[in-house]
């Protein structure tokens, strides 16, 4: 059921004087509105909204605070990102000497700090590691993970931070498939198959990257990426997920792929539940199984000085090799 | 009042102890079964391990069984091997299980 917003609850956000008219966004599956802007394409859909944003001046104040919780902690732009659950089960996730935000219990009402509409990279923060970490809260699942949808449905890149996911999957948008996602890539059981639901259409570049060729907006340039807007080569239909590659980069590998009979531990350092979900460990454990009975998995083994053009040549060999199959 | 037994060290079992006793997996380990490898999550340690496809042989027959000695005879037949040959197998596997805590004992005795 969509979430009422009351009017304590909007005063308990301390919604600011500026705060237009709500905005409503589609992505990682859910539908989003916010009063302030973001750089994202407003969806014409009526439906009510599952999260919304506030801009909020106190985060902290809204949190009721617990301090003896372990956190859930990873590393974003090489500063820690914090997840901490409160005594009432609200969330407070912070950036480490940067900007804050507070989610409710029920993960329908996103408090953000001011800096969301001034700051780059801290409105990059929020339509990434925000949005997807509540999108979690919600019973979907995710995958570190870009990926592009083709005719037979979504196919995903596999790998650590820096191992190439986004430069194969800009590669592909260049060549005419339509982005999923550039980061992480959030799943809905459906079927006894899974569905792949498209993250907002924006993607971290390296700065030095070339665009050419591709309908790109910039947002912003941070650290050394280019934050950029591809709305205008992304899709917003969510598909079947249909393959998943796993990219293995080191000095002399040939460039080749290979079909995998993989088990769960071959996917679960790329698992995204939500570290506070009710039996996580149990449900990452479910998906990365299901994922390596149900999704077809492929090594691509290539040097790590291949260009994203050359994996790209070895993907859609294997896709059309798995088409005519 | 219920008085649990005191627990057996798994390396203090013998073989004739063991093979009337019925193999459980417990409720907090859960496992899956791909090609090649048996999966298994002890939920309480949040340790991985795997099998490797003898050994998830021997995981499905024992958790089937109403013994360990019935499971011997079920793996044996599915081999077309001796059961005197296998049970040492069986016999280490489980002892290396229990250590684990990846499977329990309930005494099929009653």
């Amino acid at each position: 059921m969509p979430p009422a917003e009351t009017a304590a609850q909007r005063q308990s956000v301390g919604v600011e004087a500026h705060a237009g008219p709500p905005r409503r966004y589609r992505a990682f599956g859910l539908t989003w509105s916010s009063t302030f802007p973001l750089p994202l394409v407003e969806t014409t859909s009526d439906a009510e909204p599952d999260v919304m944003l506030r801009l909020c001046e106190d985060v902290d104040a809204l949190w009721s605070g617990n301090p003896r919780t372990p956190d859930w902690r990873f590393r974003i732009d090489g500063r820690r990102f914090v997840v901490q659950r409160g005594w009432a089960g609200d969330f407070r996730l912070a950036q480490q000497e940067g900007v804050r935000f507070h989610l409710d219990r029920a993960a329908t009402l996103i408090a953000c700090e001011p800096a969301v509409v001034s700051d780059p990279a801290s409105q990059r923060l929020l339509l990434d590691t925000v949005l997807w970490t509540t999108t979690l809260l919600h019973g979907l699942e995710g995958l570190h993970a870009s990926a592009v949808q083709t005719a037979s449905g979504a196919v995903a890149f596999l790998a650590g931070s820096g191992g190439g996911k986004t430069s194969i999957a800009f590669e592909l948008v260049r060549r005419g498939y339509p982005l999923v996602c550039d980061d992480v890539l959030i799943l809905e059981r459906r079927g006894g198959g899974f569905v792949a639901h498209p993250s907002p259409p924006l993607m971290n570049l390296p700065a030095a990257m070339p665009v050419q060729g591709v309908e790109v907006d910039p947002i912003a340039r941070i650290g050394d990426e280019s934050w950029v807007s591809v709305a205008h080569v992304a899709t917003r239909q969510p598909s079947g997920l249909a393959h998943l590659f796993l990219l293995d980069r080191a000095p002399g590998l040939g460039g080749r792929i290979v079909a995998m009979e993989p088990t769960a531990l071959d996917l679960l350092r790329h698992a995204q539940v939500h570290a506070f979900a009710d039996a996580w460990e149990l449900r990452r454990f479910e998906l990365c199984s299901d994922l390596a009975l149900r999704v077809p998995l492929s090594r691509i083994e290539a040097d790590v000085d291949a260009a994203p053009s050359e994996i790209a040549d070895l993907v859609e060999r294997a896709l059309t090799g798995a088409e005519a199959a | 009042m219920a008085v649990s037994p005191e627990p057996v060290a798994p390396t203090a079992l013998t073989f004739e102890e063991l093979a009337v006793a019925k193999v459980r997996v417990p409720a907090y380990v859960v496992h899956r079964e791909f090609a090649h490898e048996t999966v298994m999550l002890n939920l309480r340690t949040g340790k991985y391990h795997g099998l490797n496809p003898s050994g998830g042989v021997m995981l499905e027959a024992l958790d089937k069984a109403a013994t360990v000695a019935s499971a011997v005879g079920e793996i044996a037949r599915r081999y077309g091997t001796p059961a005197e040959e296998i049970e040492q197998d069986v016999y280490e596997f489980c002892v290396d299980m229990l250590k684990r805590s990846l499977i329990e004992l309930d005494d099929a005795s009653g």
